[in-house]
């Protein structure tokens, strides 16, 4: 029956590591309202993570309280790395590294370095909520091709498959502690003589994090990994994993 | 018959299902629309005064800009992104332009109607049409006709 067993941990968890990941971008979310936000907060943070190579590229001329403006504008900032991009904003931070996607380790080192001053000078109460998100891209010659690399991606009626153009599908999974969330998200499409698969796995934790605790956000983190990881290598048929290159440990 | 099929629950649940997909993937960089949004409020920021260009122009209104999100929201993921500008007469447009010669323009009206414009080599279209939240068939034909995908 669906929903009747929440996915359970099995941390660290046993996933190969892959050299070639479909990954065009892994995102972290952390929303934690900042005590104030304004101009001066902003210059402030823009100093900040300039010491840990981030260069910002838009600051809003007008920063609002975040109680009055939901979408008061955003503070962004970059790196030399072109596949860093780094936003501060009245709900919290982003960061994402987009492709070439190296490792789950450099994007956390990234993400702490840069919400430790932050939580310093934009003092959240607490973190109120956890995302990560991963988008897949991986692109197929034939619809054969795309069956045996993800079958979950067809779920089309089989006299109609040839005339789809684009099917997608959210998939939401129970999970063993019910602050944790995780969906999956698949969009394919037909563009001229390909198809594409998009799979964006999106775990999320909406407990209350004390902002100052760093260990308990990685320990949080490490879960979103896992479930993101879950996703990914459930979704993908063995055949299709090891054409993005499994390493040997 | 369609209006009332419209006010089922199951209707509404289906159409919220599709906005948070929708609205999932617009938070992407690379899929979605983020780095366009981002574009997008600095236009804004830039252009919400009345006379931003010194002759006259009208401001970007906190109307024009719903009425531009939601546009860039309607599109599927994937979609190629387009440039962002302000026109005078207080629309946001957004124009996709591949290569020489080739090229489509839409400014969306505060009002919600799309006012586009095709260039394909010789041949030239432009139209008006409303806006209802989905993106109108039409313009995803010059969209893909102008971008090759979509």
């Amino acid at each position: 029956m669906l929903g009747s067993k929440p996915l359970a941990w099995e941390l660290p968890g046993s996933f190969p590591r892959l050299s070639r990941p479909p990954v065009v971008e892994a995102t972290v979310v952390l929303s934690a309202r900042p005590q104030r936000w304004d101009a001066s907060l902003c210059g402030k943070l823009a100093e900040a993570v300039a010491k840990h190579g981030f260069e910002v590229t838009a600051t809003p001329s007008d920063c609002s309280n975040p109680q009055e403006a939901a979408d008061a504008p955003s503070l962004l900032a970059g790196t030399r790395d072109p596949r860093l991009v780094l936003r501060f904003g009245p709900q919290g931070m982003q960061l994402s590294h987009l492709a070439p996607y190296t490792d789950w380790g450099t994007l956390k080192t990234h993400l702490l370095a840069v919400w430790a001053p932050f939580a310093t000078l934009a003092a959240p109460a607490s973190i109120d909520r956890v995302e990560v998100r991963f988008v897949n891209r991986v692109y197929f010659g034939d619809l054969a091709e795309l069956q045996r690399a993800c079958p979950a991606a067809c779920a089309i009626p089989a006299a109609l498959l040839p005339a789809a153009r684009c099917h997608a599908s959210a998939t939401e999974l129970a999970v063993q502690e019910a602050e944790y969330s995780l969906r999956v998200l698949l969009d394919v499409r037909a563009e001229a003589e390909r198809l594409r698969l998009l799979l964006m796995p999106e775990a999320g934790c909406s407990a209350q994090l004390p902002a100052d605790d760093v260990e308990q956000l990685e320990r949080v983190l490490e879960r979103m990994r896992y479930l993101k990881n879950k996703a990914f290598f459930t979704w993908f048929s063995r055949q299709a994993i090891e054409q993005f290159a499994v390493e040997k440990p | 018959m369609i209006a009332q099929a419209r006010l089922t629950p199951e209707f509404r649940l289906l159409e919220q299902t599709q906005q948070a997909m929708r609205e999932a993937f617009a938070h992407s960089y690379t899929v979605g629309m983020q780095a366009v949004l981002d574009e997008l409020e600095q236009v804004w920021q830039e252009c919400r005064r009345k006379d931003w260009d010194g002759q006259g122009a009208r401001p970007l209104t906190g109307r024009a800009k719903e009425a531009a999100i939601e546009f860039l929201k309607a599109f599927p993921p994937g979609t190629a992104a387009p440039e962002v500008g302000a026109d005078p007469l207080g629309y946001f447009s957004f124009s996709w332009m591949p290569r020489p010669g080739w090229a489509l323009s839409v400014a969306v009206t505060p009002q919600r109607e799309l006012e586009y414009a095709v260039l394909l080599g010789s041949q030239r279209h432009c139209g008006r049409l409303p806006f209802y939240g989905e993106l109108p068939p039409e313009l995803a034909k010059w969209l893909e006709k102008v971008t090759g995908n979509v």
